[in-house]
């Protein structure tokens, strides 16, 4: 078979690779937004009542 | 054994095997792909374009393996009415469709060299691009339905008959397929696959199983920490004496 | 419980008779859907009677579906659903009677009136008994594959798409079988008891299963 076929392999190993990373990127970036909005909810819990 | 269906606990084991099984993915698909670029040889027709393969198979096994957890965790969301089965089945839809895409693109771009265009009504490929609909439907069910847990039970009970009709939907595909185009051009190597080719295929599928458990994990940790937000949030809006939160209800 | 379950029916049929909605725009729809196809595909009666068979499936499919989405959400809104929950029959008995009110209403129309755009698509006599009586055994599947649909969408205030998107995956092995079972145009000829009869095993398989899973969504609902 001919060097052309290489493209091919590099797209598809190339697409697997966007789509795998995107996908633990985005369950990253999720989890640092959720525990970061569960810090603040939890600090402004304890401080709420004082607060005017 | 610790009760881990309890999720503060099944947090603290995620905490703890999280490294062991994100380490164990990368160390395989490290050795998955060493062995497929640098021993396993090129088919003797198909030539070098048999390295799709090893993208390909292991995400259609993880297409239908995603499936089966997600059918696994529907039980335990309707039978057991369990949290943690619900945040299972939520976070295994995206990765299941994300799988199977990479099957239906790895697919394409095996096909385009070997039949010589982008997309072959093949009965396999078909049964495959169902599923990806199926898994997009559910997600698409998940997204629609705000409260979780009736979520987890509408997206529970689809998920099963989806579980019920994927045999029929592969059987009346076939059948359509012999139907219209009666020879098959798409054969990998059947029961004689060399052991060349096998082992880095089966290295390459451990790896991609041991990367979605992984992924499934760190999923399914966010799941339960969305959950825990949502009531929390809800508890902070009921106990604020906000004025706000007294105002005149907007007209239905 | 025959009591009930029959006053159930006549209610459904009336209702769809009544608001004369259901079954009318049904079959203004599936009018539409028939007459959209030749601009697509052009004017040519050869490729038109080739491809009659899958416009009219096609065309029986969606408009079955799309109407299905209010089947349980009327009866959701005005509370009437709650009443159905509490009753000592049976739900799955209450879903099929609801489903066999409908199909009559809606499905079985569209089934009668499919051989006369049948016509208009160049069907001859054969192909069109043919594809009635494929419409006549499949559609039956179609309406209880999408009560589950309706049933599992039901407290969304705007889950018609949804529901197509649901439901249209699970609707392809009917779809196959229908078109096989209808005739791939009279120059292919197919056997035609063989699709028919896994067409009718299609239906019987979602009568015995779909109310089943209708019922338990509509219970998770009501909770």
């Amino acid at each position: 078979m001919t060097d052309s076929h290489w493209g091919f392999i590099l797209a598809a190993y190339l697409v697997t690779a966007l789509v795998i990373g995107g996908m633990t990127l985005k369950i990253l970036l999720d989890y640092r937004a959720l525990t970061r909005a569960l810090g603040k909810l939890a600090s402004s819990a304890v401080v709420g009542d004082d607060v005017p | 054994m610790p009760n881990i269906a309890n999720p503060t606990i099944f947090l603290s084991f995620v905490r703890r095997l999280l490294p062991w099984s994100a380490a164990l993915a990368i160390i395989l698909l490290t050795l998955g792909l060493y062995l497929t670029f640098f021993v396993a040889p090129p088919d003797y027709q198909q030539g070098e374009t048999v390295k799709i393969m090893y993208l390909h198979v292991p995400a259609a096994w993880l297409s239908l393996f995603i499936y089966i957890v997600m059918t696994v965790a529907a039980l335990g969301t309707l039978v057991w009415r369990h949290p943690l089965a619900d945040a299972g089945q939520k976070a295994a839809a995206p990765l299941g469709a994300a799988f199977t895409f990479i099957c239906l693109a790895t697919g394409s771009l095996w096909g385009k060299p070997m039949w010589g265009t982008w997309w072959v009504w093949d009965a396999r490929l078909t049964s495959v691009l169902v599923l990806f609909l199926i898994y997009l439907a559910l997600i698409a069910l998940w997204q629609a339905i705000e409260e979780p847990g009736r979520a987890a039970r509408a997206a529970a009970i689809m998920t099963l008959v989806g579980a019920v009709n994927l045999p029929i939907i592969k059987f009346s595909v076939d059948w359509w397929n012999t139907l219209h185009q009666p020879a098959s051009v798409f054969r990998i190597g059947g029961p004689a696959i060399a052991i060349s080719m096998l082992l880095p295929l089966i290295v390459m599928a451990i790896a991609a199983t041991f990367l979605f458990l992984t992924l499934h994990m760190m999923a399914i940790r966010n799941e339960i920490l969305r959950r825990r937000l949502r009531r929390l949030t809800i508890l902070a809006a009921e106990q604020s004496d906000a004025p706000a939160y007294i105002a005149p209800e907007p007209a239905r | 419980m025959g009591d009930a379950l029959a006053a159930l029916f006549w209610r459904e049929v009336k209702i769809a008779r009544r608001t004369g909605g259901a079954a009318s725009i049904g079959i203004v729809f599936f009018l539409v859907l028939a007459t959209i196809f030749p601009f697509a595909v052009g004017p040519d009666l050869n490729l038109l009677a080739r491809l009659g068979p899958a416009i009219l499936w096609i065309a029986v499919l969606l408009s079955t579906l799309l109407g299905l989405d209010r089947l349980f959400q009327a009866d959701h809104e005005d509370g009437s659903l709650d009443l159905m929950l509490t009753s000592a029959t049976p739900l799955e008995l209450i879903v099929l009677v609801k489903c066999a009110g409908h199909w009559l209403t809606t499905a079985l129309p569209l089934v009668i009136v499919a051989p006369l755009f049948g016509l208009a698509l160049a069907q001859d006599a054969a192909a069109l008994a043919r594809l009635t009586l494929s419409l006549l055994v499949g559609t039956p599947a179609l309406t209880l594959i999408g009560a589950v649909g309706a049933a599992v969408t039901v407290s969304l205030r705007r889950g018609g798409l949804l529901m197509a998107v649901l439901v249209l995956p699970l609707a392809i092995p009917v779809l196959i079988f229908g078109v096989s079972a209808a005739g791939i145009g009279a120059t292919d000829p197919v056997p035609f008891a063989a699709p028919l009869a896994i067409l009718g095993a299609l239906s019987l398989a979602a009568i015995a299963g779909a109310p089943f899973a209708a019922a338990a969504a509509l219970r998770y609902a009501g909770e």
